[in-house]
């Protein structure tokens, strides 16, 4: 399978917890920029947390569409691994800015 | 090229009751292979056993005697469409043609049913329409074998009939594992049979039609 089509099957992936997630990631980042470095072990906590929450809701309740990934040669493994990846490489990255951004 | 895909030796127990014990499944490229069984008699579950994706106790699973440990992950080998719709809502037709590398005109021109419908999310199709979408992407998508768990269910009559004319057609290139409980339908399109039950396969001949002989 081409890249570009592995890439589309993954974005559509992460379509499923995208917004929830970034939402989470917004309110860690006004987290950041109000109390500062303090907060940060209790936030990459938070954001764990909430990634393995949304992993057991979407194993429970999108378990079928699963087939559609596995029929087109997409393990479950590398379907959470590269979105999780992203979604706490995000997460990352806009602490990083927020960081950089405080006065 | 002509494949074989041989499965045997796949034992199951769920609890204290024994699903599986004794079965043998054999498939060819250029046949339909019919799976009959009672309701609750393990036919999903051997064929997601023979995927790969349901363990069991023990599974023998090859395909031209390369055995294969996790089939699923092999598209290109084996695919498998189980009896409820696996295609995530939000796509379109087009789209998952382009997924599975189909064209959509072709759907279009074999189902008029999707004529216009190229753009529309699939949970708002109807459910014969959905069926029917993921019948014929597992089934026309290339690979050596299809598995398709109980596909005339929930089809009208023209739809049936339009699908056993596409399987006709596209056992030339691969095998098709079939199990449905339309078992009419499977009987007319298998060129073999076999039947589960007490967790056991066994090759089956076409039953005798019977004639009413009352006057």
């Amino acid at each position: 399978m081409k890249l570009s089509a592995i890439i589309r099957l993954l974005l559509t992936f992460y379509k499923n917890f995208f917004l929830f997630s970034f939402l989470i990631t917004l309110s860690c980042a006004s987290l950041y920029w109000e109390y500062g470095p303090p907060i940060l072990t209790v936030l990459v906590w938070f954001k764990l947390l909430t990634q393995g929450l949304t992993w057991n809701f979407i194993r429970t309740y999108k378990k079928k569409e699963f087939y559609y990934y596995r029929n087109l040669g997409l393990r479950d493994t590398i379907l959470w691994s590269v979105t999780l990846g992203m979604d706490l490489s995000l997460f990352i990255l806009l602490l990083i800015l927020t960081h950089q951004l405080h006065p | 090229m002509i494949h074989t895909l041989i499965a045997k030796d796949i034992q199951l127990t769920l609890g204290d009751r024994q699903i599986l014990s004794d079965t043998h499944i054999q498939c060819r490229t250029g046949s339909i292979t019919g799976l009959l069984g009672r309701n609750g008699a393990g036919k999903t579950s051997l064929m997601r056993i023979m995927y790969g994706d349901l363990p069991c106790d023990s599974r023998s699973f090859t395909i031209d005697n390369i055995p294969f440990p996790h089939p699923y992950t092999q598209p290109d080998r084996i695919r498998y469409m189980p009896q409820f719709n696996f295609i995530p809502g939000s796509l379109t037709p087009e789209r998952i043609c382009l997924d599975f590398n189909l064209d959509f005109q072709e759907l279009e021109s074999s189902f008029p049913d999707f004529h216009s419908l190229g753009r529309q999310r699939i949970k708002y199709l109807s459910t014969g329409q959905r069926r029917l979408i993921n019948i014929y992407v597992i089934s026309r998508s290339r690979s050596q074998f299809v598995m398709l768990d109980e596909p005339f269910t929930l089809l009208s009559p023209i739809q049936i009939e339009k699908v056993r004319t596409m399987l006709e057609k596209e056992k030339q290139n691969k095998g098709i594992l079939i199990t449905d409980h339309l078992h009419q339908h499977i009987w007319d399109i298998s060129d073999e049979v076999y039947t589960l039950a007490d967790g056991r396969t066994r090759l089956t001949s076409r039953p005798v039609p019977h004639h009413d002989h009352r006057k």
